[in-house]
């Protein structure tokens, strides 16, 4: 099967600390693939040099055989390739809907669907899709005044209006109740089944160990460890950096 | 920007449900029209601002006032301008009297040192007008707003000190004369009035398109902009020339009008009293800055005694309001016409 991406030899420093040390994956199309790692592990920076906010210092990544190191954040979005943040960052004195029109403005939209129907229309069946009421008050309510669970889900809404082949999310569970949780993991698997590649970064192994095809562990930097989440969660090397570490 | 239209009808059947249940506070757009007396709320503060702009010549007949009225539409025509960068991109200028003075410099040599017409200078003039300042403000766009806002202070000041440079272009300290001014000053009025309107109307129409919602979301929030696939850097640029299309038609009017333009056209005063008029009426709502122009302009021509003490004026006036009430006038008029709707619907 051909890789929708492939991270090779990537390498970042801040300064004097190596927050991503030489580390190399690939991934297969449809895959939910799950970073973990704990605190300052390089997980976000990883997310930031894969969507281009960051440019490796060494090492190349390919998308679809497609070379986008070093290309603005805009244009890897345009490919294809959409994110959450680890902190939610809605335009926050926009209404949610409004929110969601803005990744549906990009030319992507345009060129992979044709579609010029009626952008509003089109961002509340995304919002309901993640989880809103049709009629619910907080989507006409400026983005800045929703509660965090749902702060949440407006990020995976304009992440996913980008209509992406690959999506990155950045903790997309933390600060979410075990409840929430479980009612987001049903909705990914059907973006997986629907053709998405996922990948998650999250804390710990167990958070994501329902979920994911495949876990990368990364410590300080470096990639300790990778396998399905059984293999992974008794790797004697994970062990001991959750255990031993803190 | 078609289908804007589209979505506001959608905005309405999908809150037809909810009209009963109060929907009137949570769309400043929707109203349910029962009587005349709804009928006369909601279009009254639509329609009385424009005609008493069109009758204030037969309402006062002093040309003294008309020449004021027509300062304080060129105040306000720049101001609206402003705020589609200021208020609505979250890019400050301090220094929008460049496109100003673009405009009126570029009309002024067509007109005079090449001969063009009045009714080519114009338009080309300030088509000039707004490309040259668009692309002096160009290259800082890539970075933070704070670059820019220095930039908008630095770019008029240097334009000046080039002017005095280059006199024989330029005309130096004494700039040019003799621009063709076939117009009466009541004309010159109308020729405001319709364009401050228009202005709005174009403005407004931009500033709440899907366009308008990018620039916003760019203010708010770059980053997520550009991981929704869009170019923050094109949609600046785009928002910077249409905002200095409008400065740089009211440069080139005012140019004509006084058959002059110098070096004043770019001086440092103007674009202080653009921010402190767009302050005062209300960022980002479009409207508020021309407000803010009219109440300005009429309060220092009643002030004019001050003299220099007009820059100090602005600045006490704007450092009040950014302390004491940052929303300005605009949203606090919406605000208390809203409770006294309130009021009269509940009897
Ligand atoms: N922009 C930056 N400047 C300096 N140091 C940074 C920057 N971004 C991340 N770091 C450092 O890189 C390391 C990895 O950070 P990060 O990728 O955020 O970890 P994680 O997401 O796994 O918690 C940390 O030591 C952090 O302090
Ligand atoms: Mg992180």
């Amino acid at each position: 099967m051909s890789k929708i991406l492939r991270v090779e030899n990537v390498t970042k420093r801040f300064g004097g600390i190596i927050a991503v040390k030489n580390v190399s994956f690939e991934v297969d199309e449809k895959e939910i693939v799950a970073i973990v790692g704990p605190n300052g592990a390089g997980k976000t920076t990883l997310l930031n040099i894969i969507n281009g906010f960051v440019k490796p210092d060494e090492g190349r990544i390919y998308f679809r055989d497609r070379d986008i190191t070093g290309l603005p954040p805009y244009k890897i979005a345009q490919l294809g390739i959409s994110r959450t943040f680890q902190t939610p960052r809605p335009i926050h004195r926009l209404r949610t809907v409004f929110n969601i029109i803005v990744p549906l403005v990009s030319p992507r939209i345009k060129r992979t669907t044709g579609w010029f129907g009626d952008e509003l229309v089109r961002a509340i069946d995304i919002l309901e899709e993640v989880g809103f009421e049709r009629d619910s008050e907080y989507l006409w309510k400026p983005a800045g005044l929703l509660p965090h669970g749902y702060l949440r889900r407006v990020e995976l809404a304009r992440a996913l209006a980008l209509r992406p082949e690959l999506i990155l999310l950045d903790e997309l569970f933390s600060g979410l109740s075990s409840p929430e949780v479980r009612s987001i993991i049903p909705l990914l698997l059907k973006l997986r089944d629907r053709g998405l590649t996922l990948i998650m970064v999250e804390h710990r192994v167990k958070d994501v160990s329902e979920i994911a095809d495949r876990v990368i562990v990364l410590h300080k930097g470096e990639k300790i460890e990778e396998g399905d989440p059984e293999t992974v969660l008794k790797s004697e090397r994970v062990l001991r950096v959750y255990l031993g570490g803190r | 920007m078609k289908s804007r239209k589209e979505s506001n009808k959608n905005i309405r059947t999908i809150r037809k449900e909810r009209l009963d249940r109060g929907a009137r506070a949570r769309s400043k757009d929707l109203y349910v029209l029962m009587s005349y007396e709804d009928i006369a709320y909601v279009i009254l503060p639509r329609v009385l601002p424009p005609l008493i702009l069109l009758a204030f010549p037969f309402i006062v007949r002093d040309t003294y006032w008309h020449m004021v009225f027509f300062l304080a539409g060129y105040y306000a025509v720049a101001s609206m301008s402003w705020d589609l960068l200021g208020g609505f991109t979250g890019l400050v200028s301090f220094g929008h009297s460049l496109f100003i003075g673009f405009g009126g410099y570029f009309t002024a040599i067509l007109n005079v040192w090449y001969g063009v017409p009045i009714w080519l200078s114009i338009p080309i003039g300030t088509l000039a007008g707004a490309a040259m300042g668009t692309l002096i403000f160009a290259p800082c766009l890539r970075t933070k707003g704070v670059y820019f806002s220095l930039v908008s202070l630095v770019a008029p000041l240097v334009m000046v000190g080039s002017i005095l440079a280059f006199a024989e272009i330029t005309g130096g300290e004494e700039g040019i004369y003799g621009l063709e001014n076939p117009l009466t000053e009541l004309q010159w009025y109308y020729i405001m009035a319709g364009l401050v309107l228009l202005t709005f109307l174009i403005l407004r129409k931009i500033a709440y398109s899907n366009f308008g919602l990018v620039l916003q979301a760019i203010r708010d929030n770059e980053p997520s902009v550009k991981v929704s696939g869009i170019n923050p850097v094109r949609y600046k640029v785009t928002a910077l020339f249409i905002s200095g299309l409008f400065a740089s038609l009211v440069g080139s009017l005012q140019a004509h009008k006084l058959s002059f333009v110098g070096p004043s056209y770019f001086y440092l005063s103007i674009s202080v009293g653009i921010i402190t008029m767009s302050v005062l009426g209300g960022v980002a709502t479009i409207i508020g800055p021309a407000i803010g122009a009219y109440i300005l302009t009429i309060l220092t021509e009643w002030l004019r005694w001050l003299g220099g003490l007009r820059m100090l004026l602005y600045g006490v006036i704007l450092l009040i309001l950014l302390n004491f009430k940052p929303e300005g006038i605009y949203r606090y008029l919406e605000r208390t016409y809203q409770t006294f709707e309130r009021q009269v619907v509940e009897e």
